[in-house]
């Protein structure tokens, strides 16, 4: 076993697998505390299809790099889905399967109808479940998800203590001189990228897990924002790490592995809490 | 005189024996298979189907390179050359996606000795690229073709 560690850690593909994978699961599980929090879970679903779209635009305009395209176009997505407003005629999450679905079915017919690609089903299937994306990047690619998961850290650090009050009661947070409405925004931006991102780590259909899973389990265990954000951080990057140690020595599918090994952390944490309740009667 | 005679074919043939010795030195050692530099076989499909396509992304990490890969034989005649492509096919961990890499069987042209498309073959051979027209390739070169019969 170490012997065969050793061997695929000589290989670029999988240490870049690892670095882009720990960057991108620690960025979707801090942001994923606060979706949870504020009932919108389902936003990654959303975006993700969102983005699965604007690639398919990107492809069949034939644009070298398309996350040029796809990281503006899901930015817009996120701002249009997230903001707040008491005059928005389609709700929150009426809006967001609207837009989910009617990107994914717009994007997957322009696939059909212009891709050059020899192996569309392929590309369509590795793209959705994230098979094999996170191990096919190039040195460019990792620089890119490295330089945009700093940024996110960098502004979840420095904003924390916003973010938190915004999470929790935005009327209050308002009242209280903070602009709710400029670090909605500045979510809804946050969010979009880490999307575009985790889009290579588990594909476009399974990204709400890597979103909800780590919040989830580390509500089970602790009650403090502070406390649920830091566990769920450490869960999410050892679940990933875990999924893509796994996925290369097995051969599983990279993007199934990790959520499957999320679903075994919650149920851990569920158990962790049972016994911790249990306990304390 | 005879003596000298005698000393310079007792020479000769020793020259001779020598020669043969290295004529079986270097058929052994074209018998062995050249060391490779990357052996598919002993990993997952996983990374097999990531290793080839980062060949096909980056080719010149791995220029010159001896590789060793199994996956199924698989052969295709382009219709308006009659050009007969053979190729490893890897498929990855959903099955859905195939990757392929070409090989040149050294000694042997299709089907020539081959056999049938489909069957589990293990391939070494040289990452070389090359041009057809406009666009470049990539290939396995002086391949060895091994299979179970």
């Amino acid at each position: 076993m170490i012997e065969s560690l050793g061997l695929y850690f000589s290989f670029p593909l999988v240490r870049y697998a690892l670095i882009v994978g720990v960057l991108i699961a620690l960025c979707s599980s801090l942001l994923g505390v606060t979706l949870v929090l504020r009932r919108f879970s389902f936003i990654g679903d959303g975006l993700s299809h969102v983005a699965f779209g604007a690639m398919a635009i990107a492809g069949v305009l034939h644009l070298t790099d398309d996350m040029l395209f796809v990281l503006p176009f899901t930015v817009l997505a996120a701002i249009l889905l997230l903001r707040t407003g008491q005059n928005t005629k389609i709700k929150g999450d009426a809006a967001v399967a609207m837009i989910s679905v009617g990107a994914l079915a717009v994007g997957y017919l322009l696939l059909n109808l212009f891709s050059a690609s020899a192996n569309l089903s392929g590309d369509v299937c590795s793209t959705l479940f994230g098979s094999m994306s996170i191990l096919t990047l190039t040195r460019t690619e990792v620089w890119l998800c490295a330089a945009l998961s700093v940024v996110v850290l960098v502004i979840f650090i420095l904003f924390y203590n916003r973010i938190f009050a915004v999470t929790f009661d935005e009327d209050f947070a308002r009242a209280a001189g903070t602009r709710a409405e400029a670090y909605n925004l500045l979510i809804a931006v946050v969010i979009a990228v880490i999307i575009v991102l985790a889009m290579n780590l588990v594909g476009s259909l399974l990204i709400s897990a890597l979103i909800i899973f780590p919040a989830m389990s580390a509500m089970r265990v602790f009650r403090s924002f502070r406390g649920v954000t830091v566990c769920s951080a450490v869960l999410s990057v050892v679940c990933a790490v875990l999924g893509i140690l796994i996925s290369v020595i097995v051969g599983t599918p990279v993007g199934s592995t990790i959520v499957a090994i999320d679903i075994a952390a919650f149920l851990v944490c569920c158990a962790v809490s049972g016994i911790k309740g249990g306990i304390r009667k | 005189m005879k003596r000298i005679l005698y000393m310079l074919l007792a020479i000769t043939l020793c020259g001779l024996l020598c020669a043969c010795g290295a004529v079986e030195t270097a058929a052994e050692t074209a018998a062995e298979p050249p060391a490779v530099d990357l052996d598919l076989t002993r990993m997952s499909s996983t990374v097999i189907f990531a290793q080839i396509n980062r060949m096909m992304m980056v080719p010149d990490e791995f220029m010159g390179k001896v590789i060793r890969v199994s996956g199924e034989l698989d052969v295709w005649q382009d219709p308006e050359t009659g050009v007969v492509y053979t190729s490893c096919i890897v498929w990855d961990a959903t099955a859905c996606c195939p990757q392929g890499l070409e090989f040149l069987w050294a000694g042997h042209d299709y089907p020539d000795g081959f056999p049938e498309a489909g069957t589990a073959v293990t391939v070494t051979g040289r990452f070389e690229t090359y041009m057809e027209g406009a666009n470049m390739y990539a290939r396995l070169a002086d391949a060895s073709l091994e299979w179970e019969p």
